[in-house]
């Protein structure tokens, strides 16, 4: 369903009609795993089937289903042209909604980003924390590289106790980064295990220079990554990240950085049958 | 005097050899924003994320009621790797 991500869900009229929504999702390998809110709504929906390749559902302000559909999706049928794609999926949107009647959208909230974030914890009002990792993705064949994958992960107190200022350059394992590395491989890869088997290496931290308010560290390195799918796809990015610390003071005030790398895509027999060339930019929240 | 200039010509070189080294870290940092910035994505490659995304259908329904709107609910089910629409993973 990446490819719907990629193309019909992308498709501007399509974010145009889904404007008056509040948008939300649920994946699971089987209805079974349902959460019993998700579950109460298929049930209401009435969709009888132990899997759902795409089910779409309307509910209006009180929760209520109005309306349900099953798009029949179907990318080979148009060569993997997201416009053609785009433009099917909007037709059977359109029939899913016809007839109803939402309120008007604002300019301003029709501007608004809601990216993926971690909220620190115990203030009043949420507030974007950790670090936000974005993926893009050179063209392939599924069209997922039309939007980018965005992951929120925590920065957690030991990784920003490892990431202090270093006095002098020192080597650190990539298992200090894991839960920011275990994001950084491409949709439509993983085929069913999920995971990475292994993410290897090690990175050369060292002090950077200061300038009148600041002093940084650098942090680079390769990286091995090895995933849990069935042809255990391996690949090594090259990571670079600026550190940066107030003057006065060891611990971690910021993170930005790029991880660039080549992802080999296998056809089930083993062959690999393309490249995708992936570029990660992280960076901590708040800015 | 010739040992005091000695001193004072290797400590001279000492301290251009630092701030050569400090100038090529702080140039390499600037290539790292850089490359950071020529990486992150354009608002206008982000439009998906203009739509009004709620993380979970629980968060979704306090929110519709109380800003008076509809729900749009995405469900896939893969035995071998759902999608997450939201983030984009499989």
């Amino acid at each position: 369903m990446d490819h719907v991500r990629g193309s019909s869900l992308v498709y501007p009229p399509v974010i145009e009609a889904l404007r008056p929504f509040i948008v939300t999702a649920w994946t699971g390998r089987t209805t079974a795993e349902m959460p019993s809110d998700v579950r109460a709504m298929f049930d209401a929906a009435e969709i009888r089937a132990p899997h759902v390749n795409l089910a779409l559902i309307a509910l209006d302000a009180e929760g209520r289903v109005l309306r349900s559909y099953l798009p029949f999706v179907r990318p080979p049928a148009f060569g993997f042209d997201p416009e053609m794609q785009g433009r099917d999926f909007k037709r059977q949107l359109d029939e899913m909604l016809a007839g109803l009647r939402w309120p008007q959208v604002t300019t301003l909230a029709q501007r608004k980003l809601t990216l993926p974030d971690v909220c620190a914890p115990g203030v009043a009002a949420p507030q974007p924390a950790g670090v936000r990792i974005y993926l893009m993705f050179s063209a392939n064949r599924l069209n997922h590289y039309r939007t980018p994958t965005v992951e929120a992960v925590a920065l957690s107190d030991a990784t920003k106790q490892t990431l202090q200022y270093p006095t002098q350059a020192r080597s650190l394992a990539v298992a200090a980064l894991r839960p920011w590395l275990e994001q950084m491989y491409p949709p439509a890869i993983m085929d069913g295990k999920g995971g990475m088997r292994a993410i290897e290496g090690r990175l050369q931290m060292t002090p950077a220079g200061a300038d009148s308010e600041w002093r940084y560290a650098l942090l680079e390195g390769t990286v091995q990554f090895t995933l849990d799918n069935v042809n255990v796809t391996t690949y090594p990015g090259n990571l670079s990240v600026v550190l940066k610390y107030r003057r006065d003071a060891t611990e971690l005030h910021s993170v930005r950085g790029v991880l660039e790398s080549l992802v080999p895509k296998s056809n089930p027999q083993g062959q690999v049958v393309e490249r995708i060339r992936m570029t990660a930019a992280i960076e901590s929240l708040p800015k | 005097m010739t040992r005091q200039c000695l001193t004072v010509f290797a400590s001279m070189l000492i301290a251009s050899a630092h701030a050569h080294d400090a100038q090529a870290q702080d140039a390499r940092v600037q290539t790292v924003l850089r490359a950071f910035e020529n990486a992150k994505p354009t608002e206008k490659s982000l439009t998906f994320y203009t739509l009004d995304w709620a993380t979970n259908l629980a968060e979704a329904k306090e929110r519709a009621r109380k800003e008076s709107r509809p729900i749009f609910l995405l469900i896939n089910t893969n035995i071998t790797a759902g999608t997450s629409f939201y983030q984009g993973h499989t």
